[in-house]
């Protein structure tokens, strides 16, 4: 070929590549518009992401999808074979490829917190993965799609279900390591009230655990006061900050559930009992938060696709009832009935009620509630004594032990124990105690308690 | 043997000089010395440390072996096309010294390569588990199960009562053996791995971990809690003398909620002898990774004597893509195509179908070579031990094997080849 004719070839080639730059350029709108109507992602660049990531996602273009594929595989065959350090790696890269593609988040922090972590029969390995799993929402899937009701919502559930419910042998560790992570981030139980902005706390609450102070406070005054060293004040703040991006009715719907089940986890165990001369960690009901979790479910309902709530709203209420029943509120436990009947309409009357619910838990003791009912037995036992009557305060007591000897007897196993089991006794006796001295107003009233009825032995620990 | 030496300095200068190894450097030094920076671990010091091991090793080794390839297919195409293979054509040199020259340049560029690539992740590897960042505690135990070189002690009998099932109460024994070398280890872990009869437990599972000597002295008891579908290493202390023979034994614990334990067949129980150093088998791991790259030269080389510069550098590739599906073509080769293909199984097109692919795999399987039965990879960081005999068999069946058949391939291809015609 002479010279003129490969110069020819060449501006033919430029040409025809001008021309497709040109071509792709007048599609490029139809072709995302397809892409999104596939519910695709389209590369698009993203906000506040590092130079690196943003490259990552420019680079591969179409081929992210096969990228983030071929690395799905590897990280299936490798937690088959259960070669596990390299899991977090590969979410994380996996995620990066699909930046707005909120399942592929939800999926990968639920591995790590949930299928991974159980993996390690070692407390301490188990937490470092559920953490993984909540950096990975907190940290980065809420960064790239801070609009995003469903990541909110997912991260709750981390807080409200992992760490919060019972469904791992190893949920005390969760609960006390989180507790004592937060008493040291925050100082206390609730978000200071530091006004400078540089203040070192503060800056650790915004950057590393995305809690921002303000809207601490506003769920504190909406909500609460919530403890914040407990994890359903965290499903419960994700969910509040979810509901504030949250579009439809639909996403609403979903962080209102949240918000409704944390706020009733709140009642049942929103009051953390700790002591430094031990390592014990025992939450009880907190009765003062009713209200607001009463107005929560109330506000819930005003959405049309929270029709099933509504059932759990009535179930909450019965609990409520019963509850406020055997720690003597008679007065909020009434109004709590009269609620439930407005929702339900039922013909029970509220001796009925307790008289059945009582007889039911004698002859199971739900896990939720098992706590929260010793302890009631246990505190109408001290009131008893304090206000001089032995006898009954020896039969509140002997019912307490024989609850929770029938709860114990019913979970033989360790792992049933780990799991659901009760505080030794002991520790619920402490408890007990520790509720009526604060309740009782004056010094006199409290030191006259005391000398009838002297603080229960430290003989508690946070395992059963 | 002057002429030979002669070619293979050419190739040699060829290329240093080249912007392609230049770029290939810089990639393999900016990647390792960036890795630290961008992987995010486990969590833990030793997961971080594992993975910038596999991760530094397994992409240097990426990047090698395409290198290799590349420059395999072009150290003769290229020479044919720009007409410099003329030089060489003109003189008394032989078509299999050409091709042995060649290949011999191109091994000591992928030598030079390995001794940066193995210096470079090295001192990355030193910097990431530096005091300052690692604590004593996590350097101990990063020595005695990553960087270290363990060996495999699998079980030699099991008892009357057999199998592999530990049913409530019961216990299973195991007879060990070990050789001298390994009875002399300082670091000895009993590794086990097992499923439950309770599927998807997440509990942990307690059970009784008790040595014997032959004798029926109890040498050490431990009770244990392990999780199902783990390795779970249980670390022996140090002064414990075994002798050569001794039996270990497993009882479950599991008594108030039964369950039974099923310890895999293959690799459920043995022992972990740390038989070497971490630095004697990373350098067994990069002369292994140097026989995989003597292969990929050979191939590149070979491909290049038969066609021109792309379409050789497509045929390697392609092939060096077909080694890495290795274990995927054992496995069509073995059981057929996974997948549905929209066939009933009984159809006789499918039977058909299936039979053309296992032909085909089956073919593959033979030709390729066993690429996956030396991967440095699955040992070096699992700090599991290479052994010279290991590297003397890659060495036997990539160099001695493949790449003698690949020389004689391309040796014939090069003697055919015309040299002179026109190109345009």
């Amino acid at each position: 070929m002479s010279m003129h004719s490969k110069k020819r070839v060449s501006l033919l080639l430029i040409a025809a590549a001008l021309a497709c730059v040109w071509g792709a350029s007048r599609i490029r709108p139809e072709a995302e518009s397809w892409a999104r109507s596939l519910a695709a992602q389209p590369a698009t660049p993203l906000e506040d992401a590092p130079p690196l990531m943003s490259l990552t996602v420019m680079a591969f273009g179409g081929f992210r999808g096969l990228v983030a594929d071929v690395l799905w595989i590897r990280l299936i065959d490798l937690q088959k074979e259960s070669r596990v350090f390299e899991i977090a790696q590969l979410s994380d890269w996996i995620t990066r490829l699909e930046p707005h593609f909120a399942v592929v988040w939800a999926y990968h922090a639920w591995n790590m917190a949930y299928n991974i972590s159980v993996l390690f029969p070692d407390p301490d390995d188990r937490w470092r993965w559920v953490q993984q799993g909540v950096r990975l929402l907190r940290d980065d899937g809420l960064r790239y799609n801070p609009r995003n009701a469903t990541l909110y919502r997912e991260l709750g559930w981390l807080y409200q279900h992992k760490i919060g419910d019972v469904m791992d042998v190893a949920h005390r560790h969760y609960k006390a390591a989180w507790a004592r992570e937060m008493a040291g981030l925050l100082g206390g139980a609730h978000p200071p009230e530091a006004a400078d902005p540089h203040d070192d706390r503060l800056r650790r609450m915004r950057q590393e655990y995305k809690l921002i102070p303000a809207l601490m406070r506003e769920v504190d005054a909406q909500l609460g006061p919530l403890d914040w060293r407990l994890p359903e004040t965290h499903a419960v703040y994700w969910a509040w900050r979810g509901l504030k991006v949250a579009g439809d009715d639909e996403h609403k719907a979903a962080c209102e559930q949240m918000l409704c089940q944390s706020m009733a986890d709140a009642f049942r165990r929103g009051c953390l009992l700790t002591d430094p001369r031990s390592d014990l960690y025992l939450t009880t009901l907190k009765p003062d938060i009713l209200p607001r979790t009463i107005k929560t479910f109330e506000l819930a309902l005003r959405n049309p696709r929270n029709k099933n709530t509504a059932q759990a709203y009535a179930n909450f209420l019965t609990e409520a009832v019963v509850m406020l029943y055997l720690f003597q509120r008679d007065r909020a436990a009434r109004e709590a009935f009269a609620t439930l009947q407005a929702l339900t309409g039922s013909p029970m009357t509220y001796d009925e009620l307790i008289t059945f619910c009582l007889r039911k838990a004698e002859e199971e003791l739900p896990y939720k509630d098992a706590a929260a009912v010793v302890e009631a037995w246990l505190y109408r036992s001290y009131k008893a004594t304090g206000d001089g009557k032995p006898d009954r305060a020896s039969l509140c007591e002997q019912k307490a032990r024989a609850l929770w000897d029938t709860y114990m007897r019913q979970r033989p196993s360790e792992a049933q124990r780990l799991l659901t089991g009760l505080p030794p006794f002991p520790a619920c006796q402490w408890a007990a105690w520790q509720r009526l001295d604060a309740e009782l107003k004056g010094a006199d009233a409290r030191e006259r308690f005391r000398a009838l009825c002297p603080e229960p032995a430290q003989a508690h620990h946070a395992e059963p | 043997m002057k002429r030979l030496w002669a070619i293979a300095g050419m190739t040699w200068r060829t290329a240093v000089r080249s912007r392609v190894l230049l770029l290939l450097v810089g990639l393999v030094t900016v990647s390792v010395l960036l890795l630290p920076l961008i992987i995010r671990g486990d969590g833990t010091a030793l997961g971080l440390a594992q993975l910038y091991l596999d991760y530094a090793f397994g992409w240097s080794m990426a990047l090698l072996s395409a290198a290799a390839v590349w420059a395999g297919a072009g150290a003769v195409s290229l020479e044919i096309e720009h007409r410099t293979i003329h030089m060489l054509a003109t003189k008394p040199v032989r078509s299999l010294e050409l091709w042995l020259g060649k290949w011999l340049g191109l091994m000591a560029v992928n030598g030079l390569l390995v001794v940066l690539a193995a210096s470079l992740i090295y001192a990355g590897l030193s910097w990431v588990t530096r005091p300052g960042r690692m604590s004593a505690a996590d350097r101990a135990t990063l020595t005695a199960r990553i960087l270290t070189a363990h060996e495999w002690v699998p079980p030699v009998a099991m008892n009357a009562s057999g199998g592999h099932v530990a049913g409530p109460g019961q216990t299973l024994s195991r007879h060990f053996v070990l050789s001298p070398k390994q009875a002399q280890a300082t670091v000895l872990y009993l590794r086990y791995r097992f499923s439950t009869s309770e599927g998807m437990r997440s509990v942990p599972v307690a059970g009784t971990w008790v040595i014997r000597a032959i004798d029926g002295r109890e040498l050490f008891r431990q009770r244990d809690f392990a999780a199902q579908f783990m390795d779970n290493l249980l670390r022996l202390p140090p002064p414990l003398r075994l002798g050569r023979g001794f039996s270990v034994e497993y009882t479950n614990q599991e008594l108030q909620k039964p369950l039974t334990v099923v310890f895999s067949a293959t690799d459920g129980l043995g022992l972990l002898a740390q038989v070497g150093c971490f630095e004697g088998n990373y350098v067994r791991a990069w002369l292994l990774v140097l026989c995989r790259l003597g292969f990929f030269s050979a191939l590149g080389l070979t491909a290049g004597c038969l066609f021109s510069f792309p379409v050789a550098a497509f045929v390697s590739f392609a092939l060096l893509f077909m080694t890495a599906l290795c274990r995927f073509i054992e496995r069509v080769a073995a059981r057929g195509l996974p997948g549905d293909v929209g066939l009933s199984r009984e159809t006789p097109l499918f039977q058909l179908w299936d039979g053309i692919n296992r032909l085909v795999f089956k073919g593959l399987n033979v030709l390729l070579p066993p690429l996956p039965h030396f991967n440095p990879l699955d040992y070096i960081s699992q700090g599991m031990m290479i052994d010279v005999a290991q590297v003397g068999q890659a060495f036997g069946v990539l160099i001695g094997g493949y790449g003698v058949a690949l020389g004689l391939l391309g040796w014939a291809a090069y003697a055919r080849r015309e040299l002179g015609l026109p190109t345009e």
